[in-house]
């Protein structure tokens, strides 16, 4: 038997969407009715992507949620699938189905709310989105997004109880440590006289963004890594 | 089938719930595991499902490690876990959702074992059923997965008396040569017909692993008269007794002709009450011989 296989990641999905195809809707429909009535008097209306954002969050710091309970948990890990097979739906379900679901309902309801103004105002404007240019210029909000699904998935896999609060007080608490360390290296370069290259010596943007780009994909896939290890752990 | 040697485990290293244990069981037989409460019964079965890693040691599963959880070997093993937690969805979607994973699911097995266990309704539910009614989904479940190895942790918890007697009848008809059924349980008078195996576990290590045969062969079952108790009891063969209104209800070494019958929580009493004595009777089957053969070679010698 393979360790990947095609037709038991489609039985991993088939158990998501008959477990959980109801709860998806009435997500999916509270946004849809949240973005169909703000859209009303405008022309022009962006997808709310603070209140998505959250959801995404709340979604991905949930996913492995079955780990948390030692009777889903071995449930879960008795499944006859292989942890990469486990490991790949949930980053599919994460990272890509729940964005897409949740970014359709939400442009589904902006337009939605034109035909809301054709019955009430008695007159048809088709409404236009406004993506937040996210297909060029906001890459990096697609990668952040991504590193932030998966870490809360990490947590998700991580913390028993409240996973989707720890994780982030977690990330709090290391960005905090962060600046601190960042803030002191600088203070001490600028006390030493020792000022870091003047802008116009740093590498060209395109490379800049390279590199950054390059890391988030890296911080991705490590917190994706981690999430792997976890399922080869025992069930508690 | 599963071959366990020299394992040891604890979940705090300074405390060892399995110590230098050795274990080897064979396809084709149902055991029934017995042990006080917190010996590590469940933790025995998670170890042998691949839920927890001995600390040291080889465990062999169907040929495999079973830490490893590969899909083959996890479509080959069921465990029916002593709490359950099931999804909202009905007993028909439920074998639907979870039936592709194992490929010799049996579709009429499980209609079949349902009828039997009188759960009717498929479109009930899960989370609407009472705890002993979600039991019969999953072993019948279980028992229709037809995997090798199938690992049940007090499966008759929460059925009602008639239900216990159908447990086991379905499970007697589902066992084949391919098969090892693994059943914990302190309810041993539930499942007295059914098992055909006896596991006792003891301060970390397996005191008794033999069939019924062969339980029957070493030790007799009786009630005994003053006098017979009396008599025994000197003789050193008396093994465990208690008292009952018909005189002495006592576990023997092997009397010849004696009328007896089996009972596993006699059987229980006396392996923990009589360790030493217990270990002397039975192992010469680690040995690989029985005394019947050793005196059938001992009279043809002669």
């Amino acid at each position: 038997m393979k360790n990947i296989s095609f037709y038991r990641i489609g039985l991993l999905f088939k158990r998501y969407f008959c477990e959980n195809w109801k709860k998806d809707v009435i997500v999916a429909a509270i946004i849809f009715a949240v973005e169909m009535l703000t859209s009303l008097e405008q022309e022009t209306s962006s997808v709310s992507w603070f209140v998505l954002f959250i959801f995404f969050i709340l979604y991905s710091g949930r996913i492995f949620g079955m780990l948390g309970k030692p009777q889903k948990a071995i449930n879960y890990l008795m499944l006859p699938a292989s942890r990469v097979e486990k490991l790949t739906v949930n980053i599919i379900l994460s990272h890509f189905y729940y964005p897409v679901l949740l970014i359709a309902a939400s442009c589904l309801g902006i337009w939605a709310s034109s035909f809301f103004c054709y019955f009430i105002y008695d007159e048809f404007t088709f409404k236009s989105i406004d993506f937040m240019g996210i297909w060029g210029v906001e890459w990096y909000f697609v990668l952040f997004l991504l590193l932030t699904n998966a870490i809360m998935m990490f947590g998700s896999v991580y913390f028993k109880k409240a996973a989707v609060i720890k994780t982030l007080l977690c990330e709090a608490a290391f960005f905090v440590a962060f600046m601190v360390v960042f803030s002191g290296i600088w203070l001490i370069s600028l006390r030493n006289g020792f000022v870091l290259r003047r802008i116009d010596q740093l590498p060209a943007e395109w490379l800049i963004n390279v590199i950054v780009s390059a890391i988030m994909l890296v911080e991705i896939a490590f917190f994706w890594l981690l999430s792997y290890f976890r399922l080869k752990e025992t069930e508690a | 089938m599963i071959e366990i040697k020299n394992m040891d485990f604890g979940y705090v290293s300074q405390r060892k719930i399995f110590d230098n244990l050795n274990l080897s069981l064979e396809a084709g037989h149902i055991y029934g595991l017995l042990g006080k409460n917190g010996v590590g019964k469940t933790t025995l079965l998670k170890i042998i499902s691949g839920l927890r890693f001995c600390n040291s040691g080889t465990v062999s599963v169907l040929g495999m490690k079973p830490e490893h959880r590969k899909p083959e070997m996890l479509a080959d093993i069921y465990f029916v876990t002593e709490e359950m937690d099931v999804p909202t969805v009905s007993v028909r979607d439920y074998a639907k959702i979870y039936a592709p994973f194992y490929p010799n699911f049996s579709t009429a097995d499980f209609e079949d074992y349902l009828h039997q266990f009188e759960i009717v309704n498929l479109e009930q539910k899960l989370t609407k059923m009472s705890h002993g009614q979600k039991k019969k989904v999953l072993v019948s479940f279980a028992l229709a997965t037809n995997t090798k190895l199938l690992i049940m942790d007090e499966p008759t918890n929460g059925m009602d008396i008639p239900s216990k007697s159908t447990f086991r009848k379905v499970v007697a008809s589902a066992i084949t040569d391919d098969k090892t059924f693994i059943i914990s349980t302190h309810q041993v008078r539930d499942l007295q017909n059914v098992i055909d195996a006896v596991m006792v576990l003891d301060n970390g290590k397996i005191l008794l692993n033999a069939d019924i045969n062969t339980i029957c062969d070493r030790l007799t079952f009786k009630v005994l008269s003053a006098d017979e108790y009396e008599e025994l009891s000197q003789q050193g063969k008396v093994l465990y007794s208690e008292d009952n209104i018909a005189g002495k209800v006592a576990v023997c070494n092997h009397i010849d002709d004696a009328d007896d019958k089996f009972d596993m929580e006699l059987l229980f009493c006396a392996a923990i009450s009589s360790r030493e004595k217990m270990h002397e009777i039975f192992a010469e089957r680690e040995n690989g011989k029985s005394r019947f053969a050793d005196e059938m070679e001992t009279k043809l010698n002669n």
